[in-house]
């Protein structure tokens, strides 16, 4: 059983990739900004976040920024998901320690369960 | 419900627009002439005074010259004659001296004064002694008959002259000037036009004479002339064309000619007319007339003078002037439309591309904002058609379906406006790879023919065997050409087919969709590629396209060099060619 952290600042949306995790398994950890995910995360080391770009007062960027990864938990899974498709963004989440990006609104509750575990199991 | 909204917020946005650019321009029209006509109306009106001006100038100097011709001409004549005068006077003396002056005396006279050179036209001296009645005189060896008898000695530059006529004794001759009118004469004065002939002249031709009395004070010195007097005169004959030829020095390139007449003769009997006269008088020739009045007679002298009297180029320089000062206001104003136009044309698409960019910023914008709550519904209907809230009845399930893949039709809309304002605000970077277009397309087509089977459609790919290499970015080539399959299932009813062929040759490649749908009419196929404009007819009001497919196919081919060609029959079908090249450095 792992441990999942979602940073995801739209509420419906955040509950229902919780229902979708809680279903297959996963313990479930909720953040609905970058701030919230930093104070989780200077607690708990999470197996794997899915963690949204544009979030009100702390982005996903800047939350790896502040997180640092590479340094704290080099073994923590990162994927970005964003309905917003920046390029530099991306590249820079890339540069801080993401493992893989996805489009929000292309990956049914099926398709993310199989990235999921898919890098999970990478981990492993 | 959403879509609804949006197409119709989006049409009436986009009608909005349209018709504002209509508007723009009959106003911009209107804009545009008012400045050039007035640039245009001042630089005729200048040109106008211009030409005024250049024209009066020219005819003044004309004036001036044309002035300038006759004062010299008749300069010339009276300093001329006055040279004549005075060798009559002179001859006079002789006779003074004594009363009868023999020939040889004559001659060396008019040698003295080298009367052939110098006196062109002068045919001969003589002296002309008025026997009154009643007077027993004798005079040579005339008869003692009253009347006036005239003998003349000829200069002696005619030297086939007969002998005979070197004496003293000329022949009788008959003056003009009736005796009445000798009487009036007190000065020298020149006679009417004379026709010299045989036998009264040894010489012939039109002249004149200039008489002058030999007065009594001539001769002692005592009593005044008096017009009653009958005094004896000399005179001169001249033949009148050589005086004036010799004067005026008048050729055939001189460009004015002179006539010379007196009120007697009148013109058609001139005493004097330069041979360059008659060729003169040609439309654009000028005349003018002057009397000249000369020892008691008064000759008219006609002049005409060339079109050409201040040079070729002067006449035709106000002309000139004219034609081209029009020439220059019409390129001028021409020029100040052309600078207005591409002003207006200038801002008008800066203002264009505000406009543009303001839009896609609002497209951008709601789209990101519309994803958000879609991809909630997707999840949420995913869950429960996956069975996270339990079994799921097959009714249900097909209502779930449906839903969700409204839904995903949805988010492909959004997906495309966001693609398609990313292009234009050339947001999309190509990275173009070697790609085997015909795997592309093989794997394409029955990708889609999984979908067209649903409708009973079916796709056929006819191409070659072997791979087909271009260079190209997969990812938006695909998305080019899955629009346009799509459209073409889309456009066509139940039971049809898609016919996709591709063609290769050595620089490009040729992919040819082809249906047999609803057709488009000619007048349409202009709109195909506009963004958010979609043809009505019936299937289209079935599906719900964003208008958008085709537009992003056409950038995303343009991007690849390429372009899209389409032809349609309306009810027959339509066939979009796809021409790319096989190599192409993106921009």
């Amino acid at each position: 059983m792992s441990t999942i952290l979602v940073v995801e600042d739209e509420q419906n949306l955040n509950e229902a990739y919780q229902m979708i995790l809680k279903h297959h398994g996963h313990k479930v950890l909720a953040a609905y900004d970058g701030n919230e995910a930093l104070d989780i995360t200077n607690d708990v080391e999470p197996d794997l976040i899915l963690l949204d770009l544009r979030m009100p007062q702390m982005g996903g960027v800047e939350f790896l920024k502040q997180y640092d990864l590479k340094k704290n938990h080099p073994n923590v899974k990162v994927v970005i998901f964003s309905n917003l498709d920046t390029q530099h963004e991306i590249d820079e989440a890339y540069r801080l320690g993401a493992d893989k990006y996805m489009l929000k609104a292309w990956a049914s509750p099926k398709e993310l369960i199989q990235l999921v575990d898919t890098l999970l199991r990478q981990k492993k | 419900m959403t879509i609804h909204v949006l197409a119709t917020a989006r049409y009436t946005i986009c009608m909005y627009f349209v018709n504002a650019r209509k508007k723009l321009q009959s106003h911009t029209l209107l804009l545009h002439l008012v400045p050039t006509g007035a640039v245009l109306i001042t630089m005729l009106v200048l040109t106008l005074f211009s030409w005024k001006n250049a024209t009066q100038a020219y005819n003044t100097e004309r004036s001036a010259s044309m002035h300038d011709v006759t004062t010299n001409v008749i300069d010339k004549i009276t300093d001329r004659l006055d040279e004549y005068r005075i060798a009559l006077v002179s001859a006079k003396a002789l006779y003074a001296a004594s009363n009868k002056v023999t020939d040889t005396e004559w001659q060396n006279y008019f040698k003295i004064i080298n009367a052939k050179d110098n006196y062109a036209g002068l045919q001969g001296i003589g002296i002309a002694q008025h026997v009154p009645k009643n007077s027993a005189s004798k005079r040579d060896d005339h008869s003692k008959e009253q009347g006036i008898y005239t003998s003349i000695s000829i200069v002696n530059y005619a030297p086939k002259l007969p002998r005979r006529l070197g004496k003293n004794t000329a022949d009788m001759r008959t003056i003009k000037t009736t005796s009445h009118s000798t009487e009036q004469i007190v000065d020298t004065t020149i006679t009417n036009t004379v026709q010299f002939a045989k036998p009264d002249t040894p010489f012939t031709g039109t002249g004149f004479s200039m008489i002058s009395p030999l007065h009594k004070a001539d001769t002692d010195g005592s009593s005044p002339v008096t017009k009653t007097s009958n005094n004896d005169f000399v005179f001169a004959d001249f033949l009148s064309n050589e005086v004036f030829q010799s004067t005026l020095n008048i050729t055939p390139d001189t460009l004015y000619g002179v006539k010379i007449y007196d009120h007697d003769s009148g013109i058609t009997n001139p005493i004097y007319s330069s041979t360059n006269f008659n060729k003169l008088l040609d439309n654009h020739a000028l005349r003018s007339s002057e009397k000249l009045q000369l020892y008691g007679q008064e000759w008219n002298i006609d002049f005409v003078f060339s079109s050409d009297m201040l040079g070729k180029s002067a006449r035709s320089r106000p002309l000139g002037a004219l034609v081209a000062g029009i020439a220059l206001s019409v390129m001028l104003s021409g020029l100040v439309l052309m600078l207005l136009i591409a002003r207006t044309k200038s801002l008008a698409h800066n203002k264009q591309k505000e406009l543009q960019y303001a839009k896609d910023e609002l497209l951008s914008l709601a789209s990101h904002q519309l994803r958000t709550p879609a991809t909630s519904v997707k999840q949420y209907i995913g869950m429960i058609l996956e069975g996270y809230s339990g079994k799921v009845s097959r009714q249900q399930k097909t209502l779930l379906k449906k839903a969700y893949e409204s839904n995903e039709r949805q988010l492909h809309i959004i997906n495309d406006i966001l693609y398609v304002a990313k292009i234009d605000a050339k947001g999309i970077v190509l990275t173009p790879r070697k790609l085997d277009i015909n795997k592309l397309l093989r794997d394409l087509t029955q990708e889609l023919s999984i979908t067209a089977k649903d409708n009973h459609q079916e796709i056929l790919l006819k191409s070659p065997a072997k791979p087909i290499n271009i260079e190209a970015d997969e990812h938006s080539l695909r998305m080019a050409l899955e629009n346009i399959i799509n459209n073409a299932l889309k456009y066509s009813r139940g039971g049809t087919k898609v016919l996709v062929s591709l063609v290769a040759n050595k620089e490009n490649v040729r992919i040819i969709v082809k249906d047999e749908g609803v057709g488009i009419d000619a007048e349409d196929i202009s709109l195909l590629f506009q963004r958010f404009s979609r043809i009505p007819n019936e299937l289209s009001r079935q599906s719900n396209g964003s208008g958008i497919g085709l537009y992003l196919s056409d950038q995303l081919v343009a991007m690849h060099k390429g372009s899209i060609d389409v032809k349609s029959i309306k009810d027959k079908g339509t066939t979009f060619t796809i021409i790319l090249p096989k190599i192409f450095i993106a921009e």
